[in-house]
């Protein structure tokens, strides 16, 4: 964890430093303390980021086992606290006193590293959305031109986490679910990067502040339906979710590339996987239907509401539907989601000439 | 019978949402699990749990040590004095009695069957578990008590 | 460097049914060679129903098939009247009917629950054991246990129906096929389903009937044959249902054999129940002391149809109260037989999907 959280306010300095144009360090009278004072203020932010998102994941992990349970005519957990809500710190507490194991012949190093590579791009992804104002506050840690490449970039990292973890582990259904992950990644990440080009196309910057201030009139859903399902889809199959979720099939290999994760090493996989489906939700009410800009005034309620309906979609999606073959997603991504964001392109591409000063 | 061929792709999409929706509806209705141990599930009258002997109807042919499949019952002497007209209609003058080891027994209601007088039976008392290792092969007497009497209500 | 990798689903794993080990050589992501290895879980039931009496080998019976228990002692029970010309009442052939159709429509629901599970799909499991819950309900009111029942005895059943457990028996009868056609519809019109169940662990007729394969696999496979249509032990000609037979022979022909089965069964339950007649339940010449007295000599074999296949117990009896010899003919042993030629050329998802829609229940496997 102190490695973690050093890499991260490493990071986020470098993205501070970003925001200010570089001839301001060799100004004269310059007060010499104050790039400490940008630094330690990273530090703060990183933290307060890191509390929130952890804060959304435990409502998420909640609001999901009392929801599967409800659709399965039982009862969630109701026995710690009001109506079973500290079952999570309760879940917590068992999994950091467990022995942690090592298989004897895995790769050590890559072992431990693997599952902090999945967990990092939900920490990245949270720092570049608006979330709107609170009176005069600006509720978005960094601003500068390019944040929706940025987004995209922390986004493919995750993959990368599964198949380090689930060669290193010296297991052939690991091995197995590690191949599945980077078969799983190659079908849909070139789908998903041309719809969110064709987004670019029209509001006509790569920054997330002026695609969302460019849906005043109108949401991006409207113009871009196909773009919306291919990104949909997208989105389920980089979270590894049912009817995706190859990379961790529950029941064929044992566990996919987590089978010999145990104890706290798999509670952050988990929370990965729960913080990833808060980031896909929140990334796609952003993108596509506008985030905080809302009929009537601009406020944090809108992307809190529509985060949740996308919230509730993704859980139902986890829990009603089945598992797709391999052969069949990557016919999916490559024959029937391929043509259709090239499509999408076109249209837009016509959209934004013809109407061109709308947007 | 059914069509063999199954959906096409466009009946296919329409029936994952129509699954999904009739999920999604079933979240509003009630829930069908009882909270196990503070609401009890009501036991049937026939439901078979652990063996009871009423020692003053046994006659001591040991029937039920014969039939028993696993040899859980076997017979011990004991010393019991029945009231008089119990011992003029059953007489027990070998003086023994089954006793029988609750952890092998498997419920298979074969001794209730050929029981010629009904002494032994089986009634609806399932809960056997106890939290200190006991003596499970149960003396006559003992067979005649709930477990609630034997070992008290926290065991 | 060899491309043939040999993996070992092994006998702790999340979807094989049971205690099932198999030896898969994977070249990428295609099986080329399955062979299952079974054994894990020999109880010897055999050996012990040889050494007591006629009437104790009911509880080894029972624990062959555990979720189809009443079956089991059907199988048992029939052999074992032929080979003591033992007169079973009318009333108790009816009696015997109803509850074995009960018991197929409660292992049909655990395979459907099952299965969903080993495509991925979290809650047709739950559904399906809510229905199985008022199944066994009726169990417990009428036979006093819920999965091991020990209810047929030779000569009869053990004890009457009570007018509670009919009501419930009605009220399950006339409920039941709307739910079933819920659930059905969760599965059979999902796109996802089946893309990855049509087409995915074919078997011939020619290759069925070469391994001894019986049951919905034969009958999904294209061969009429049902042993209570062609070989009719209890009152099963004077009921009329229907056999269900399609000519694919993949998963998907398995999955609406076992659905259409289940309706025809809630069809028999309803019929017997109206033509149940009046009469004792059981033979008295056979209660009591004549339990431990029974005698027996000869041979016999009696062929029933379990939910899973052909069930048969071949019992030799050489005059005295002990059987000389019970041998157990049971269907998922050669049903499991033909696994290695379903899976010659499929991938790695398609061996859950078929194994699971083989049905295999390793008590009766290994015995």
């Amino acid at each position: 964890m102190n490695l973690f959280f050093f890499i991260m306010s490493i990071l986020y300095g470098i993205l501070k430093f970003l925001h200010w144009p570089l001839w301001n360090w060799y100004l004269y009278g310059y007060p010499a303390g104050l790039w400490i004072m940008y630094f330690v203020d990273a530090i703060i932010e990183v933290v307060l980021v890191f509390a929130v998102a952890m804060l959304v994941v435990v409502i998420l992990v909640y609001v999901f086992r009392k929801y599967m349970a409800d659709i399965q005519n039982r009862i969630g957990p109701n026995r710690l606290g009001p109506w079973g809500s500290l079952q999570l710190i309760a879940d917590v507490f068992k999994l950091i006193q467990k022995q942690d194991i090592i298989p004897k012949n895995a790769d050590r190093i890559a072992f431990r590293v693997a599952p902090y590579i999945i967990f990092t791009p939900v920490i990245l992804g949270m720092l570049v959305i608006p979330f709107g104002n609170v009176s005069i506050l600006q509720l978005m840690v960094v601003n500068f031109k390019y944040t929706l490449l940025f987004l995209v970039a922390a986004m493919v990292i995750s993959p990368l986490g599964e198949v380090i973890g689930g060669l290193s582990s010296h297991n052939k259904f690991a091995l197995y679910g590690a191949l599945r992950s980077a078969a799983q990644d190659i079908g849909y990440e070139v789908p998903m990067m041309i719809s969110v080009l064709s987004l670019i196309i029209l509001a006509g910057s790569y920054s997330i502040n002026d695609i969302v201030n460019a849906q005043k009139h109108i949401p991006f859903v409207i113009p871009e339906i196909l773009g919306f399902i291919v990104f949909f889809l997208a989105m389920i199959a980089k979270q590894s979710i049912p009817p995706f979720d190859l990379p961790e099939s529950g029941s064929e290999l044992v566990s996919g590339f987590s089978t010999e994760y145990s104890g706290m090493r798999y509670g952050i996989i988990y929370m990965g996987n729960f913080g990833f489906m808060a980031l896909a939700s929140v990334v796609v009410a952003t993108l596509y239907f506008g985030g905080p800009v809302g009929p009537f005034f601009n406020s944090v309620l809108w992307i809190a509401v529509k985060s949740a309906v996308f919230m509730i979609i993704f859980l139902l999606s986890w829990i009603a539907l089945g598992r797709v073959r391999v052969d069949q997603f990557l016919n999916m991504g490559w024959k029937y989601l391929l043509p259709i964001s090239i499509l999408n392109l076109l249209i837009s591409s016509l959209i934004a000439i013809y109407f061109g000063g709308a947007f | 019978m059914q069509d063999e061929r199954g959906p096409g792709p466009l009946t296919g999409i329409a029936g994952i949402i129509k699954g999904v929706w009739y999920m999604f509806i079933q979240g509003f209705k009630p829930k069908v699990t009882k909270q196990v141990p503070e609401e009890k599930l009501e036991y049937g009258h026939r439901t078979t749990g652990r063996v009871f002997l009423n020692m003053d109807a046994c006659i001591g042919c040991t029937l039920c040590e014969q039939i028993c499949p696993n040899g859980t019952i076997r017979m011990m002497t004991w010393a019991y004095q029945k009231s008089p007209e119990f011992e003029k209609k059953y007489p027990n003058k070998r003086q023994i009695y089954p006793s029988v080891d609750v952890a092998i027994c498997t419920h298979c209601n074969l001794c209730e069957e050929i029981c010629p007088t009904g002494a032994i039976t089986l009634e609806a008392e399932v809960e056997e578990w106890h939290m200190r290792r006991e003596n499970t092969r149960y003396t006559p007497p003992m067979l005649n008590k709930k477990e609630n009497e034997l070992w008290g209500e926290n065991r | 460097m060899e491309k043939v990798v040999e993996v070992n689903f092994g006998p702790q794993h999340p979807s094989t049914h049971g205690v099932l080990r198999i030896k898969v050589k994977l070249d990428g992501e295609i099986i080329v060679d399955a062979q299952p290895v079974i054994g894990y879980l020999h109880r010897n039931a055999e050996k012990l129903s040889e050494m007591g009496l006629y009437p104790k080998a009911l509880i080894y019976m029972d624990r062959l098939d555990y979720v189809a228990a009443l079956n089991m002692e059907l199988g048992y029970i029939l052999s074992v009247e032929k080979l003591m010309d033992v007169e079973t009442p009318e009333r108790a052939q009816w009696i015997r009917m109803m509850m074995v159709e009960l018991n197929r429509i409660a292992s049909h629901l655990v395979w459907l629950g099952t299965h969903g599970l080993d495509m991925g799909m979290l809650t047709p499991f739950f559904y399906c054991w809510r229905e199985r819950e008022r199944v066994l309900r009726i169990f417990d009111e009428i036979t006093g246990s819920r999965l091991l029942y020990n209810y047929f005895s030779i000569g009869g059943v053990y004890s009457d129906l009570t007018p509670k457990g009919i009501d419930m028996i009605k009220e399950f009868v006339n409920t039941f096929p709307d739910r079933l056609e819920e659930i059905q519809s969760i599965f059979q019109k999902s796109y996802i389903y089946a893309k990855r169940t049509k087409g995915v662990g074919k078997l011939t007729l020619d290759d069925a009937i070469a391994y001894g394969v019986t049951g919905p696999l034969l009958r999904a496979s294209g061969l009429k044959w049902d042993l209570r249509k062609n070989q009719p032990y209890l009152f099963y000609e004077k009921v009329n249902f229907d056999v269900p037979v399609y000519t694919n022979g993949d998963v998907y022909s398995r999955f609406l054999v076992r659905v259409e089965e289940m309706r025809q069964s809630t069809k028999i339950v309803k019929q017997v129940l109206e033509k149940l007649p009046d009469g004792d339940f059981y033979n008295k010449k056979y209660a009591k002391p004549m339990l431990v007295r029974m005698k027996g000599s000869g041979e016999s074999y009696v062929p029933t149809e379990s939910p899973k296949g052909e069930f048969g117990v071949y019992v030799i009896g050489d005059g005295s109260t002990i059987p000389y010899r019970v041998r157990i003919r049971s269907p998922s042993f050669a049903n499991l037989q033909a696994v290695s030629i379903m899976l010659k050329g499929y991938k790695i998802a398609d061996l859950t999907a078929t194994v699971s829609s083989v049905d295999p229940v390793f008590g009766e496997v290994d015995r």
